[in-house]
């Protein structure tokens, strides 16, 4: 568990520049409040997919909180028209390993739909720790878009 | 058997579902008939709509112009040109967005007329924002109602375990238990899962709010503050300040709801949970505003 002041200072000091040495990512933006993080990322090997992550603090788990889009760039009657996309196996397009993704979230914002990664289990997978907390997680969550996401810590 | 949560169990709505006319057959849309189109059913209020779907659209699909392939995926209701979502009890629901006071809703009942809620079928390919979409039928809602337990019980206990630990005739009977409207058969599964009042984390509350916009607030609420027992006033004029005032009831614009009732202020919540939660393990507290002349 990740205290909500800590969850904020390390998004700014260790999560937001991994993001944004990330080779995958092309965007990244901090909210206003700066509680939340979104990123745009390229999908590693097939071009007309990107990936739209947010992470934010979950109030309910005390975790961070991982939700995403899939975009798909489709050519409509010679346009190019990029829209959100719902694969009807996600397992053939990202590394899902065992983590549980739903198609659940509603976005409280405009309740646009996303995939969550349930986070129950989190910090029995990252560890109680909160040196290095979010530098941890992000090393192991974000291997869902990236398996070798971990590297931009060590690089 | 507590006789509130019974009365909460067996809590009903009457909702008249009518087909959006672009659905009905042309010679109906256009026909003068009034007894087409719509079905009357009556709901448990603490329940998902979506699991009467099959039930309306097999005594609708005669009417339709499209043929029916799947009862569950494509279709979603809206209430006056609004999109519903379906992952809510139904109850909690009606009671955000209609936005009545129960105290005037009874004065609406006349000795022959009953109460109705008016609702909208609809089908499509791209389901609006703000409804999950089906795409796996009864299966796809019950794995959703068993993730919302898991979550309760992450909040109430600091662990999913004693939802996860729930031996398969157990997780089976609790889904059958909904289905069937069985509370004999829920209340001994969810006691399991519910911990003992001096071991509650935090107390899994939903606030839905219609109005200025629909939204949805999850706040964190203790059973016990500072060494006293939460009221459900305390968590209100915390999250909502500008219609709640701590300790002022008389001067507050909107009243809680939950499960159709009007509680008050000063009740606690950790009580509240225990007699008015759901059958997905929150309580959902739906905040109606007061009209000006209702405001003491």
């Amino acid at each position: 568990m990740i205290t909500k002041e800590v969850f904020e200072l390390q998004i700014r000091e260790t999560l937001l520049p991994a993001l944004r040495r990330w080779s995958l990512c092309q965007k990244v933006s901090l909210s206003d409040d700066k509680a939340v993080v979104t990123a745009v990322v390229k999908h590693l090997s097939l071009p007309y997919y990107t990936l739209e992550i947010q992470v934010e603090y979950s109030n309910i788990y005390q975790e961070p909180q991982l939700i995403f889009k899939v975009w798909k760039v489709q050519v409509e009657q010679d346009i190019e028209v990029k829209q959100v996309y719902f694969p009807p196996d996600l397992s053939r397009l990202l590394n899902l390993q065992d983590f549980v993704i739903r198609l659940d979230y509603l976005h409280n914002l405009n309740r646009d739909l996303w995939y969550s990664v349930h986070g129950c289990d989190t910090n029995s997978i990252v560890g109680s720790q909160l040196e290095h907390y979010l530098e941890r997680w992000a090393s192991i969550y974000l291997t869902i878009f990236d398996p070798e996401f971990s590297r931009v810590f060590i690089d | 058997m507590d006789e509130v949560r019974d009365r909460v169990w067996r809590g009903s709505l009457n909702v008249r579902v009518s087909v959006c006319p672009e659905l009905l057959l042309t010679e109906l849309s256009e026909s003068q008939d009034t007894n087409l189109g719509f079905v009357n059913i009556i709901v448990p209020r603490d329940c998902y709509l979506a699991l009467y779907l099959p039930n309306i659209i097999q005594k609708l699909e005669s009417q339709l112009r499209i043929s029916v392939s799947d009862y569950y995926s494509g279709w979603w209701f809206e209430i006056e040109g609004a999109r519903m979502p379906w992952n809510f009890p139904v109850g909690a629901l009606y009671d955000s967005s209609t936005g009545l006071n129960p105290s005037n809703r009874s004065s609406l009942h006349q000795e022959n007329s009953v109460h109705v809620w008016h609702l909208m079928l609809r089908h499509g390919q791209h389901i609006p924002n703000g409804v999950i979409p089906l795409k796996n039928g009864i299966d796809q809602i019950r794995e959703f109602w068993m993730h919302q337990w898991k979550q309760a019980c992450y909040i109430l206990n600091g662990s999913a375990k004693q939802v996860m630990s729930l031996s398969k005739p157990d997780t089976l009977t609790f889904w059958q238990s909904v289905i069937h409207r069985d509370l004999t058969k829920f209340e001994p599964i969810r006691q399991k899962i519910i911990p003992m009042p001096n071991a509650v984390r935090f107390i899994p509350l939903r606030i839905h709010v219609a109005l200025p916009d629909v939204r949805l607030v999850e706040p964190i609420c203790k059973a016990v503050d500072n060494e006293r027992d939460v009221e459900l006033g305390d968590v209100l004029a915390r999250e909502f300040p500008e219609w709640f005032e701590a300790n002022e009831e008389s001067s507050n614009i909107a009243k809680p709801v939950i499960q159709g009732i009007e509680v008050p202020l000063s009740a606690l919540v950790w009580e509240v949970y225990q007699q008015l939660s759901s059958f997905d393990g929150f309580l959902h507290i739906s905040l109606c505003l007061q009209a000006e002349n209702q405001t003491v």
